[in-house]
């Protein structure tokens, strides 16, 4: 037995080998579990992507609603209704972010709608946003206009304001309603209810009439400050609104002015024979920054706004005009071809530690601080004149505008808009006002009476 | 050394014994197709607007009456006799791609803040639109070509991988299909609120939220902004306004699956613009 043993254990082997892959593979496979809870981790989280590249946000505005159709020395409130909501429908589109619908072509709402929108009704136009309003006379003869922005998906109020004020100053408390709105809906700072000086032109260009003039930031109620006998440049709103500083050239003379916008009244600050160009505020009202041309040496000089003894900030041997303070008034961006060609330089109040922040090819001028401080708009110079910003330390340099010649950059009192005065060529060509959204678009001519360049756009209201 | 008689015989039948087995063994192996009680299945997402890929059930029922069209109210007669089980609801073979209706825009939007209370019934209407909008067909197998041509095309699906009958989702799976539910809600109004200025594409705000168990929003947790610097700082409230709305004017949420509650009651999304 000893010898079957090892045989009858072959046979068993072999058996056990070969049957059990059959085996394996007739055996049921274990069934797919049921759906259980899935265990939280990682914790669920996503990203939602939207796109930057948008169409304007539609709003609709209706006429503003009156209780009682009362006569005022600027119209019946029910025709200021109206002229409002158009005010506001074209301060929104002007601002290149909103495209506004109405009033024309809306039906009429009633004080009761004012604070409690049909909402059913006006969803049907597809617009994002509602605004309604009221026109009231009071027996003091006084205007309160109200205005109400609503979320038309939410059906909910987005913000409210009113306002007093005398009838003649009804586009005010337009632009202010539209202010709100603007704020409410784009985050930025308020900018329609303000003002823009800048140098009336005609004639031709060897014998150019410029006047200096003032109008509303829509190009309302302009008017003409000097009468053109004297060549007027380079205007700028102190920051109360209350005078203008500008550059007169008669004859030989060259005269720094301030024009006091309440009484009509101005007088000079300082005078000399040597060129003398570009004043600016500083933010407090208490300075004037200038550029003079003085023994053959071009500096920036700071005089006291009331006059006085000016005070050389730069002594280099290059050219340096154009100085334009920061906000908080410690700092002073300003032009110097030091290096060989013009480029733009940061500088402590005092005038130390002078530093070039510009280093593209071609040449940079007339740099001008943003009112929010984060970036500095200047001319670009390199073939054509162009509009661009960069920040305070050089970086992030963007070109805005692409023309023959565009120059002379200001800010709109919140840093959203740059104007500056567009040249056309030849011997016809035209000076005229335009603007552009910080982010490049909405490009469009400002409309005055005349030609028109060196814009200065004043703050916000007071 | 020769074998006696015993080992003779033993050896022999050992050797019939081997040459059987080997007969029967080369049988089985040539078997072309072996059969699965219960195969393997593989669960893929058919497409983004898939808001569930539940996994269907095993269907007991012949092909004819996959292929076929619903029972008719007819076939769901049972004929007169007791019935000892009530009959089931005829369960989907497989979930299709149907979200709730979307509102119109005219609807209020007070609706769609205030979570639904419930949510199976709008689930139901939602399929009996579906059903109701089906072409009405002879619903017993009648070898009519359009039956089986409607029913040829239901079984091919895209995923060819997945010629098993699907069994459970994983969780990875199910994971993928609410964020595809949840975004696909919430990119609209996102998108639908204009945020412009200069470096506003560096600004990403994430908000956590809580969810109730039938998808609405009970509570916005927090709200926090990144990418925030002194050019975009003017718009930082009103992206955030709008990312909150968005998720607002998207909520309730429909599709979502119940049994894991607990792995979408708290959601976090970060907002951008790009």
């Amino acid at each position: 037995m000893t010898n079957r043993t090892p045989i009858a254990f072959v046979i068993a082997a072999v058996l056990s080998v070969l049957t059990t892959p059959l085996a394996a593979q007739i055996a049921p496979v274990p069934a797919p579990t049921a759906a259980q809870p899935v265990t939280p981790t990682p914790p669920p989280r996503e990203t939602v992507t939207g796109d930057l590249a948008q169409e304007r946000t539609s709003v609709i505005i209706t006429t503003f609603a009156t209780p009682a159709v009362t006569a005022t020395p600027a119209g019946t409130t029910a025709v200021l209704g109206r002229q409002i909501a158009e005010v506001i429908a074209a301060d929104l589109e002007r601002s290149g972010l909103y495209a506004p619908r109405g009033p024309d072509g809306l039906r009429a709402i009633s004080m009761g709608e004012v604070t409690a929108p049909a909402f059913a009704g006006w969803r049907g136009t597809g617009a994002e946003s509602l605004v309604h309003g009221f026109v009231r006379a009071d027996t003091a003869g006084n205007l309160t206009v109200g205005c109400y922005l609503y979320d038309m998906a939410l059906g909910s109020e987005l913000t409210r304001n009113g306002f007093v004020v005398q009838p003649r100053d009804w586009r005010r408390a337009a632009h202010r309603c539209a202010d709100a709105i603007y704020s409410r809906l784009s985050g930025e700072a308020p900018f329609f209810d303000s003002r823009i000086a800048y140098i009336a032109e005609t004639g031709p260009k060897d014998a150019r009439i410029k006047r200096l003039a003032i109008m509303d930031s829509d190009g309302a109620n302009h008017r003409f400050i000097t009468n053109g006998q004297s060549i007027a440049l380079t205007p700028r709103f102190s920051p109360d609104y209350s005078r203008i500083v500008y550059v007169s050239y008669a004859g030989q003379r060259v005269r720094v002015y301030v024009y006091d916008v309440g009484s009509g009244s101005q007088r000079i600050i300082y005078e000399s024979s040597n060129t003398t160009f570009a004043p600016r505020w500083s933010p407090d009202g208490r300075f004037i920054l200038f550029s003079m041309a003085a023994a053959g040496n071009t500096d920036i000089y700071r005089i006291p706004a009331a006059g006085g003894t000016p005070r050389r900030l730069t002594d280099g041997p290059g050219i340096e005009v154009g100085g334009s303070y920061s906000p908080d008034g410690t700092r002073i961006v300003f032009e110097s071809d030091r290096s060989g060609a013009q480029q733009i330089y940061v500088m402590n109040a005092d005038g130390s530690d002078q530093q070039r922040i510009s280093f593209g090819g071609g040449r940079y001028a007339t740099p001008e601080w943003s009112p929010r401080g984060d970036l500095i708009a200047f001319t670009r110079i390199s073939g054509n004149f162009r509009i661009g910003v960069m920040t305070p330390s050089g970086g992030s340099e963007r070109l805005l505008t692409d023309s023959w010649q565009d120059e002379a950059p200001t800010w709109a009192p919140n840093g959203r808009i740059i104007q500056f005065f567009r040249t056309t060529q030849g011997r016809d060509g035209r000076s005229q006002i335009f603007q552009v959204d910080l982010t490049g678009v909405n490009l469009r001519r400002l409309p005055t009476p005349v030609d028109g360049s060196d814009p200065s756009w004043g703050p916000v209201l007071p | 050394m020769t074998l006696d008689k015993t080992e003779a015989t033993g050896l022999s039948v050992a050797i019939a014994a081997h040459i059987i087995l080997f007969a029967l063994l080369s049988f089985q192996l040539s078997h072309p197709d072996p059969h699965f009680d219960n195969p393997p299945m593989a669960v893929e997402i058919i497409a983004e607007a898939a808001p569930v890929a539940t996994a269907p059930e095993i269907s007991d029922a012949p092909p004819a009456a996959r292929l076929g069209d619903p029972d008719s109210d007819e076939a769901e007669v049972p004929p007169p006799r007791p019935i000892v089980e009530p009959p089931k609801p005829p369960k989907p073979v497989m979930r299709e791609a149907v979200r709730a209706p979307r509102p119109s825009p005219g609807a209020p939007p007070q609706r769609r803040v205030v979570p639904t209370p419930e949510r199976t019934p709008a689930r139901q209407t939602s399929a009996q639109q579906r059903s109701a909008t089906r072409p009405v067909r002879d619903p017993r197998p009648s070898g009519a070509l359009d039956g089986i041509a409607a029913g040829v095309a239901r079984d091919a699906r895209p995923n060819a991988r997945s010629v098993a009958p699907p069994a459970a989702q994983s969780a990875a799976a199910i994971r993928a299909d609410i964020r595809v539910s949840i975004n696909a809600e919430v990119r609209g109004p996102w998108n639908g609120c204009r945020v412009t200025g200069v470096d506003v594409d560096q600004l990403k705000t994430t908000i956590v939220f809580r969810l109730t168990e039938v998808g609405g929003l009970e509570r916005i947790a927090s709200v926090n902004t990144s990418g925030v610097n002194d050019s975009n700082r003017p718009q930082v409230q009103r992206f955030e306004e709008c990312a909150r709305r968005a998720i607002q004017l998207a909520a309730p949420f429909a599709n979502l699956p119940q049994e894991n509650y607990s792995y979408w009651q708290t959601y976090t999304l970060d907002f951008e613009k790009r």
